[in-house]
């Protein structure tokens, strides 16, 4: 029944190419909380052409989630527009936004949100399975190999520390093997030293030709990435590459 | 406290209220369907007693009763002077004589053909000043006009064959009565026919006339065999019966008292019995309510616990943060009870509909049982509260760190060896379609207590389902014995006993319509055991004849020795080979006279009905009968039909039935005995419905941003949505197991207790496959489909808020 499932998941899929191109053009996100409304990004122009480790900066507030939700199309731009690898992603249908992100975005989260009735080795292969990818379960263990949790395959997310969550929840969105990576704030509850583990791993996701977008508000992760965007009350204020040049991760500090 | 604070955590509870209107409501629905059924299964004692009391005072029940045994008459007015006579006549207010004859009666309408035995019950016309009759639809016994031949017919019996209000009866006798209503007297509250069971009104019809009418009509003109007798309150009635019964000595008539009145015994006996069954079921539910109410409660506060847990870091006083949780208890159990005083009055006017429907009382009252209400009141208050406090106390003893840890792992895991089992045990499949099993086994507690509140409701449907497979088994039992050879054989009852080589018997036998006959001897007896005697019917049969004989069970006996039921050698501590005492009228020069006699038991038949048993025809000395027969077995030559016009009106025919007669008559009752079961069944599904909704509710809250990240990984809604449904299909299933089990258990301790409620009939508690499997696969969809409810919710999640959703 699964592998009908499996096969379901794929056929069902539109026919979306995948790549690592993200565009968007005048997006601007608007909320109404009772009588008044916020304005969450506007007027922000963003392209990622090529694959590439992108740092999103921003404090609190400043719309960086907002900013990765439109891009994982979990959420709606108010104007403007969304598009990836060239197809304009905007007006698209629930199933087409269901279906790219099962096929060209994975999502790191800050609260890692794993699932607490899978082990770690079934929380990755939860990702290969969605992604509709054989064999899922020996990509599983590889990829928590890669993480350095071969020896805790079986276990459950509540008998894992915060940085061994994160590092799983790393595995689960590589495990999807989709061209565009998104995490908010993905060292956030983290120490120094896993923080540290963490970005390396997401530095040799672009190296590999991924599109690696993360959004976090500690401007010294800033200094190993490829490309920075800074936000600022929803608009972008800078775009380019990081002041003083790109950093190795043994030079951070926080 | 101060009033300020606590007015906060009030109001706070408020919002938390409006927050969780639906789920709150549904909770209270739970606690209102346990309490009300509580209250209103439990209290149908109080009301039956008072409308039994009611509607014989109404119509005048009679104290004692004289009755001649069956084809003995006397002239009319010998049976009043013998009262007359008797020391204390001074204390008897009133005594009215009446003739009861039976008779077949045609009451064919059209093209339907209606030929059914049933009696002519000749009483005063105008109002009786004892056993009134009460009309039901159309007119009375009108006084002063004894000359028409009018009659009343027996009202259950109108209605149960859609008969109108008025209309022709043609007797046996080739008389044609005009019935002028419906209705009934107190002896006829249940109609049992010559079944002897209650609810076989259909299948014998009733008509009360005028005494002058029923005695030209009966052929009786002149006489009467009945005799009802109310004296003064107060009265020492064994007294009047022992002058009675010594003065009628002479006519063998019998003497009994109100009590002792078959129908009026029921009454009082169901009343008091039947509340036995209908407690389980009453007990049954609240205990499902009870368990569905701990457990959603539970995870109610549980998902406060964080914020509990922020409570006490800022240094709240713990019996301060326990306010507000136990503040839902208390909204939950306000609403439930104010919902279950309504459930319980719907429930008590649906039984009250369902009995009066099914007795035809003339008074029928469904009071509000204030005691029973306040119960069930107090227990609607008291439960959601103790539900309350357990997760509140634990949730206040927790170390705020403990309960402000973020993530979704730090509630409901589950036990060490469990949990090791789990992390080892590899599902085949992919790893979302393992997570429904997976979330039902890491939640062992949770899963217990929701599967047991499924189960408590199930279990409730499987004993309501499997009483009536038990009564439906009992009368397959039946149909298969008296079936098992001739099944289409005709019973011609006569009118009394008549030798073999009579008129009527010949008649019988050189009928054209007639294929083959066997005459036999049905007798009444009194079959006597330690301190519970059961009445019976002694047939005697010829043994070898071919058209039918009963199956004998362990033939080991005498071949002169009687065949008993397995029910009656049961409850007489008998097998085959041991002695049973019977008490039997033997025809002597001047009529019959009771005597005891001591039969060996030959063997033992299957039909579950303990009223019959059998002798072969060399037994029929016992009784003075040789020679005699007052049934004839018959064998139709052609149709059904044609045979009953055929014998219709010859001599001495007083009434055809089926063989299969008396199943018909088990399986109307059973149809009637639905409709109160069906009140209690809709009560078990809704409470199953409420179980299943407020479950898939709260853990669809619980499981919000499992969901959220699901769909953030594009796994399809109807994906997420079948985890869902697979996950409570889990616990519907183990829930519905269980409630089997239970049912079974719950039907076998119903059963048990059924001697006392039908001690005629052996029921075996059966619970056939249909209805397992009818209850397994019921009972798993709805708890499965209850996510489905949510399905709306689901679709508008907004995603990116419930990833964010620490809690």
């Amino acid at each position: 029944m699964d592998q009908d499932i499996a096969t379901h998941l794929r056929a069902s899929s539109p026919d979306l190419s995948t790549g690592t191109r993200v565009d968007l053009d005048d997006v601007a996100k608007r909320y109404v909380v009772g009588d008044s409304t916020v304005t969450a990004l506007t007027e922000v122009n963003l392209h990622v052409d090529e694959a590439a480790f992108v740092v999103v900066l921003g404090p609190s507030g400043s719309g960086k989630t907002t900013l990765l939700n439109m891009i994982g199309l979990l959420d709606t731009p108010t104007d403007g527009r969304v598009a990836l690898n060239g197809r304009d992603m905007t007006r698209s249908s629930r199933r087409e936004q269901f279906a790219l992100r099962r096929r060209s975005v994975s999502f790191i989260f800050q609260t890692f949100n794993l699932f607490p009735g899978l082990t770690a080795l079934e929380n990755v292969q939860f990702g290969a399975d969605v992604a509709a990818r054989p064999a899922a379960a020996d990509i599983a263990r590889d990829g928590l190999s890669r993480v350095g949790l071969a020896d805790r395959l079986h276990h459950f997310p509540h008998q894992l520390s915060g940085g061994e969550q994160q590092r799983v929840a790393i595995a689960r969105a590589l495990a999807t093997d989709n061209p565009i990576l998104l995490a908010d704030e993905p060292t956030g509850e983290l120490d120094f030293r896993t923080g540290v583990q963490i970005l390396e791993l997401l530095q040799e996701q672009a190296e590999a030709g991924k599109t690696v977008l993360v959004v976090t508000h500690n401007r010294e992760l800033s200094r190993v990435a490829d490309r920075v965007i800074e936000l600022s009350s929803g608009r972008i204020v800078s775009d380019g590459p990081p002041v003083g040049g790109k950093s190795r991760t043994a030079d951070l500090r926080w | 406290m101060p009033t300020g604070s606590l007015r906060l955590w009030v109001v706070w509870s408020w919002r938390d209220l409006r927050r969780r209107w639906l789920l709150v409501t549904a909770l209270a629905l739970v606690i209102a369907l346990g309490t009300g059924a509580y209250a209103g299964l439990g209290g149908t004692t109080a009301w039956r007693l008072e409308s039994n009391d009611r509607s014989y005072a109404s119509l005048r029940m009679h104290d004692l009763r004289v009755k001649l045994p069956a084809g003995a008459f006397v002239p009319q007015g010998s049976l009043l002077r013998a009262v007359e006579g008797i020391p204390d006549a001074p204390v008897v207010d009133v005594a009215v004589e009446r003739l009861i004859a039976p008779t077949l009666v045609d009451a064919s309408t059209g093209t339907d053909q209606l030929l059914l035995p049933g009696e002519v019950v000749g009483m005063p016309s105008g109002v009786s000043p004892v056993d009134a009759l009460h009309v039901e639809h159309g007119q009375g016994l009108a006084a002063g006009d004894p000359a028409l031949d009018i009659a009343v017919l027996e009202a259950k019996f109108a209605s149960g064959h859609g008969l109108p209000p008025n209309g022709k009866l043609r007797l046996s006798t080739g008389t044609t009565l005009e019935y002028v209503g419906t209705g009934y007297t107190p002896e006829y509250f249940q109609v049992t026919g010559r079944s002897g069971m209650v609810l076989g009104e259909t299948g014998y019809a009733v008509v009360f006339a005028p005494i002058t009418v029923a005695q030209r009509v009966t052929g009786h003109v002149g006489q009467v065999n009945d005799l009802v007798v109310r004296v003064r309150p107060g009265t020492d009635q064994e007294a009047v019966r022992r002058q009675l019964t010594a003065a009628l000595a002479p006519v063998g008539g019998t003497v009994s008292t109100r009590a002792e009145d078959p129908v009026h015994r029921a009454l009082y006996e169901d009343a008091q019995n039947d509340q036995t069954t209908w407690n389980v079921f009453a007990f049954l539910i609240l205990f499902g309510a009870a368990f569905a109410t701990f457990n959603l409660i539970s995870r109610m506060i549980e998902s406060q616990r964080r914020e509990i847990g922020v409570g006490m870091a800022l240094g709240v006083p713990p019996r301060l943060l326990a306010v507000r949780p136990m503040l839902v208890g208390v909204q939950i159990a306000v609403v439930g009870v104010l919902t279950g005083i309504g459930v319980g009055w719907l429930i008590g006017r649906a039984m009250g509909d369902v009995m009066a429907d099914l007795l035809p009382l003339p008074i029928w009252v469904t009071s509000f049982q204030v005691g029973r209400f306040a119960q069930a009141a107090a227990l609607g208050l008291v439960l959601p509260v103790i539900a309350a406090v357990v997760p509140t106390v634990r949730a206040v003893r927790m170390h705020p760190v403990e309960a402000i840890r973020t993530g979704a792992y730090k509630s409901a895991r589950p036990a060490g060896r469990l949990l090791t089992l789990l992390s080892r045990t590899r599902l085949p499949g992919r790893t979302y379609l393992s997570m429904a099993l997976r979330n039902v086994l890491r939640t062992p507690r949770r899963t217990v207590f929701t599967a047991l509140g499924i189960a408590a409701a199930m279990t409730s449907l499987v004993a309501v389902l499997g009483l009536l497979d038990t009564f439906t088994a009992a009368g397959d039992a039946h149909t298969d014995e008296v079936g098992h050879s001739s099944p289409g054989r005709l019973v011609v009852t006569l009118d009394t006993y008549y030798p073999l080589n009579s008129a009527p018997l010949r008649a019988l036998r050189e009928e054209p319509a007639v294929a083959a006959s066997q005459p036999q001897l049905a007798v009444p007896a009194t079959l006597l055991g330690q301190g519970a005697d059961i009445e019976s019917v002694v047939q005697v049969v010829d043994f070898t004849n071919k058209i039918w004989t009963p199956t004998l069970l362990g033939d080991r006996g005498p071949k002169t020795g009687i065949v008993l039921s397995e029910k009656a050698a049961q409850d007489l501590g008998l097998a085959p080979g041991n002695v049973v005492e019977l008490r039997h009228p033997v025809r002597s020069a001047d009529g019959f006279r009771l005597v005891t006699s001591r039969i060996p038991v030959r063997a033992l038949h299957p039909d579950p009905w303990r009223t019959f048993a059998y002798l072969d025809v060399a037994g029929a000395g016992q009784f003075g009968l040789t020679g005699t027969a007052n049934q004839v077995l018959v064998m139709p030559a052609g149709s059904v039909d044609e045979l009953e016009r055929a014998v219709f009106g010859q001599p001495g025919v007083s009434s055809v039935d089926s063989a299969a007669a008396f199943a018909d008559v088990l399986d109307n009752a059973l149809a009637q005995f639905t409709g109160i079961l069906r009140v209690i069944e809709i009560a078990t599904l809704l409470l199953a419905l409420l179980i299943a909704f407020n479950t898939a509710g709260i853990t669809a809250d619980e499981r919000t941003r499992e969901h959220a990240t699901m769909f953030a990984f594009g796994l399809p809604p109807r994906v997420v949505m079948g985890i869902a449904v697979g996950e409570n299909a889990v616990i519907g299933l183990l829930g519905t197991l269980a409630g089997i089990a239970g049912g079974y258990a719950a039907l076998r301790y119903i059963t048990s207790g059924l001697g006392e409620v039908t001690p005629d009939l052996m029921v075996r508690p059966t619970l056939s496959t249909t209805t397992v499997v009818a209850v397994l696969l019921l009972g798993t969809s709805i708890v499965a489909l209850a996510p489905l409810l949510g399905l709306r919710r689901q679709q508008r999640m907004d995603i990116p808020a419930a990833l964010r959703v620490v809690e």
